[in-house]
This record gives C-alpha cells, structure tokens and sequence, in this order.
C-alpha cells in the first residue's frame, strides 16, 4: 500500500501464482517447439529461429487474450477472482515474451540479410496500401508491443499515484488497442503466409472468446444499474439480514457511482464502490478482521468509516444508511471520505 | 535505409537519450518527493533501491510529464 514503495510486493499467494504462471508458459513454449520440429524438422539455422518466432508469438498472443478474459471472468463468477490479483504480472510477463517474439525475428533478419532491410520494409509507405497479402503486418505487431511496453512500464504501484487513477485508467485502456493490433497483425501476417488452419482457429476462437466475455459482463452490470426510484434521495437495498455477513450487496443510484453495503455482524455501512487504488470493484470483495478488503490487490479499510488502517491513509466515500422497519434504504449523496456513517442493528 | 526510417530512428534515439538522463535523476532524488503517502503533509514516501529501477522505463517513456511535475506544474 502506499506507505513506500518495494520493488514488488510479494507475498505467498503472489509467489504461488508466479510460479504457476512460469510453470504453464514454460510448458507451452517447451511442448511447442518440441512437437512442432518433431513434425517438421528445421532444416537450417533460420528454420529454427522461424519456430520461436511461432513458439513466443502464439504464447503472446495467448497470455494476453488470458489477460484481457480475466476481468469480464472475474465479474460472471466472483470465484474467479483469485486468478484477477496478481493480473498484473501476468500482463509484465507477457510483454516480455512479446519482446522475445520480436527478438527472434531481429535475429532472423541479422542472420539472413540486412537488418536495415527491416527498417525499410517498414517505412515503404506503399506497401500499406496491400490488403490483406503484402501489408507491413510487422508495424502492426510494434504497436501492439509498443502498447504493452506502455502498460508494462507503468504497471507499479507508483505510477498509479504520479499519474492519478483516472489517467493511469485511461492509459491501460490502451491495451485494448495493442489487442486489436495484434490480432490484426495475425490476420495480415501469419493468416496471409501460414496456410497452416490452426492459425485462424487460435486467432478466432481468442478474440471471439474475450468480445463475448465482455459484452456478457457489461450486460451484467448493466442489470445491477437498473436501480430502484431514487428520487427522494434515499435508495432501497433490501432487507439488512439479506446482506450475506462479511459481504456487500452493490446498488446504483440512477446515474451515479455504485454503492456497496456491507454487514459485519451487526454494522452495516456504506462505501463507494470504488476502490481508491484503482478503482476495483470493492463490493465484491469481503470483510476480513473488521477490514473491507478489496478483491483486487487487497487493500483494506475499516467497516465503520471507510478509512484505510494505520499507517495508510487511503480513504473511501461513505454514505448515510437509514432502517425503515426491516428495509435498509442508502442515502445516495455521498458523504466526505472517511466519515463514519455506521449502523449498527439492535 | 530509407530517408524516413533514418528520420524516425533518430528521433525516436534522441527521445530515448533524453529520457534517461532525465530518468535517471528522477529516480535518484525526485521520486520520492513528487509522491507523497496518499497525504500531502506526511513527506516523502520511502523507496527501495529495487522499487528505484522498476520506475526507470515509465519514467523514460514519460519524461515529458515527469519533467513538468518536477517542475511543480500540474500534470
Ligand atoms: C515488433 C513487434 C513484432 C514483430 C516485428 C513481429 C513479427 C512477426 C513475424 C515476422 C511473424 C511471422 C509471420 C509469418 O509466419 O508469416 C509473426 C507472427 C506472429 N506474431 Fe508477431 N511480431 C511482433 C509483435 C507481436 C505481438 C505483440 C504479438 C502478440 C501479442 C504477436 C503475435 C504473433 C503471432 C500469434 C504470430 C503467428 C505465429 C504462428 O505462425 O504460429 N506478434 N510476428
């Protein structure tokens, strides 16, 4: 949290995730190379670059469709979330698997001809007129790698306070952009050259995959928005013992932040549904030891006022909550960060 | 190599050379003291050497808003 900075932050769950994540990339890349020269042994020192390039490519173009999955997956099924901490590594890692992707084929070019050709083949700006056989399909695949680069580099908790959340937000929306490429880069590149049917099937079936997972949770959400008349200021959650105990239930007050009441035995409070790191879904995380723990990177704030514990300071919107017999109703105008607006029930 | 690719390369060279220099100050005594806690009044926030590098590429990419935080000019 923001009392310093490390280098990384680990922990045991982190470590595991890592190792994980190592383990399958390595398994991937192994049992490509292998089975692929198996098939068809390369014949010269280039064949072998060219497999690489095939091998790190299509791990890329994996582990970021995995990336991109991740957060729609995490919003259908909450038992998902474990897979959205450590995310960001995840995403680190797969730029630098890109980068090795786009190493070899510098490589390939040292060995079979000049490097400045690859320059050159870059900047004929005619050729960017061929489509689809014949366009740059390199230059598409740099802005992919340059995207991650961005997103990579600024991917420590630092420049999410140097760059404030909702421009460091902004930023990494970029990745959708770097996705969009890539798989144009596929499509324009490999598609057009590899006659091979595993190539479209990888493309479609990855890029089908992530649209659909996004359009189904934007169509989730989109349900919780349909809030309950809020005209009078004052918003319905529900009957407070329905309220799972160490959980939150989300409103959302007609065009305004979603809320998220939580109940902690007998208090019940009110905090913006937005995480003031990164803004992560906070009411979908729980109540761990008096402390709303936010699913995404597990930073904390105390039921009652919403305030991260000492020596953080990090702090949330709270909201005025109100019983009306056995209805629990929301104040939807929020109150300042860190005001304790608690309810305890009899 | 074409004229335009020469073109690009360089600037993008100049860029990058610019951004270390700029980086590398950055990291060693302005970092610390753009961010805070999370509270203006708490001073600055203590960083590890390891945290120090991590931040070199952002800061080589985005010397340009580094510089102007720097200079006490809103982002
Ligand atoms: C500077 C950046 C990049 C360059 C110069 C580059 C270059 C290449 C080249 C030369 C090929 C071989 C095409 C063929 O077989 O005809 C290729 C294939 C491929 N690239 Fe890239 N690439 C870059 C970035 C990326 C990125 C960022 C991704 C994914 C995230 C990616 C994913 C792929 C995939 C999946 C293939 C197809 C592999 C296969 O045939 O199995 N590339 N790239």
């Amino acid at each position: 949290m923001s009392a310093g900075f490390q280098a990384v932050q680990w922990n045991g769950a982190k470590i595991r995730y890592d190792a994980i994540l190592l383990g399958l990339v390595a398994f991937y890349l192994a049992g490509f190379i292998l089975i692929a020269a198996s098939l068809h042994p390369p014949t010269s020192a280039a064949g072998w670059i060219d497999l690489r390039i095939k091998a790190f490519g299509s791990c890329a173009f994996l582990m970021l469709s995995t990336v991109l999955a991740i957060g729609p997956l995490a919003r259908l099924n909450p038992r998902l979330l474990p897979l959205l901490y450590n995310r960001r590594h995840l995403g680190v890692a797969t730029f630098f698997i890109a980068l090795a992707h786009a190493g070899f084929m510098v490589e390939w070019y040292l060995l079979e001809s000049d490097i400045a050709n690859l320059a050159g083949e870059l900047t004929s700006w005619a050729d960017y007129a061929n489509f689809p056989a014949g366009f740059p399909f390199k230059a598409l695949g740099l802005i992919a790698l340059l995207t991650m680069l961005v997103m990579a580099a600024t991917s420590h908790d630092y420049w999410l306070g140097f760059l404030t959340p909702p421009l460091w937000k902004a930023i990494h929306m970029g990745i959708y952009v770097g996705y969009g490429a890539a798989a144009l880069h596929i499509a324009l590149g490999a598609m057009q050259s590899n006659r091979h049917p595993a190539v479209p099937i990888l493309l479609f079936a990855l890029f089908g995959t992530v649209s659909l997972l996004h359009i189904l949770a934007a169509r989730k959400s989109a349900a919780l928005d349909i809030g309950d008349d809020d005209s009078d200021g004052w918003l319905v959650v529900g009957a407070a013992s329905d309220i799972p105990d160490g959980r939150a239930r989300i409103v959302a007050p007609v065009g305004g932040e979603r809320i998220a009441v939580f109940r902690d035995g007998r208090i019940l409070s009110a905090v913006s549904n937005l995480c003031a790191h990164q803004n992560g879904p906070i009411g979908e995380g729980h109540v761990v030891d008096g402390c709303i723990t936010c699913p995404w990177h597990g930073y904390e704030y105390r039921v009652e006022d919403g305030c991260a514990p000492p020596p953080f300071t990090e702090k949330l919107a709270t909201y005025r909550l109100r019983l009306r017999g056995n209805l629990l109703e929301v104040q939807t105008a929020p109150l300042p960060p860190g005001t304790n607006a608690s309810l305890t029930l009899p | 190599m074409t004229p335009s690719a020469s073109v690009i390369l360089w600037g993008v060279l100049l860029y990058v050379s610019a951004g270390l220099i700029i980086a590398l100050a950055f990291v060693a005594v302005g970092a610390p003291r753009l961010i805070g806690h999370g509270a203006a009044d708490q001073g600055p926030a203590p960083m590890t050497l390891g945290a120090r590098l991590l931040l070199i590429p952002g800061a080589v990419l985005f010397w340009p808003l580094v510089l102007r935080r720097w200079l006490g000019e809103p982002l």
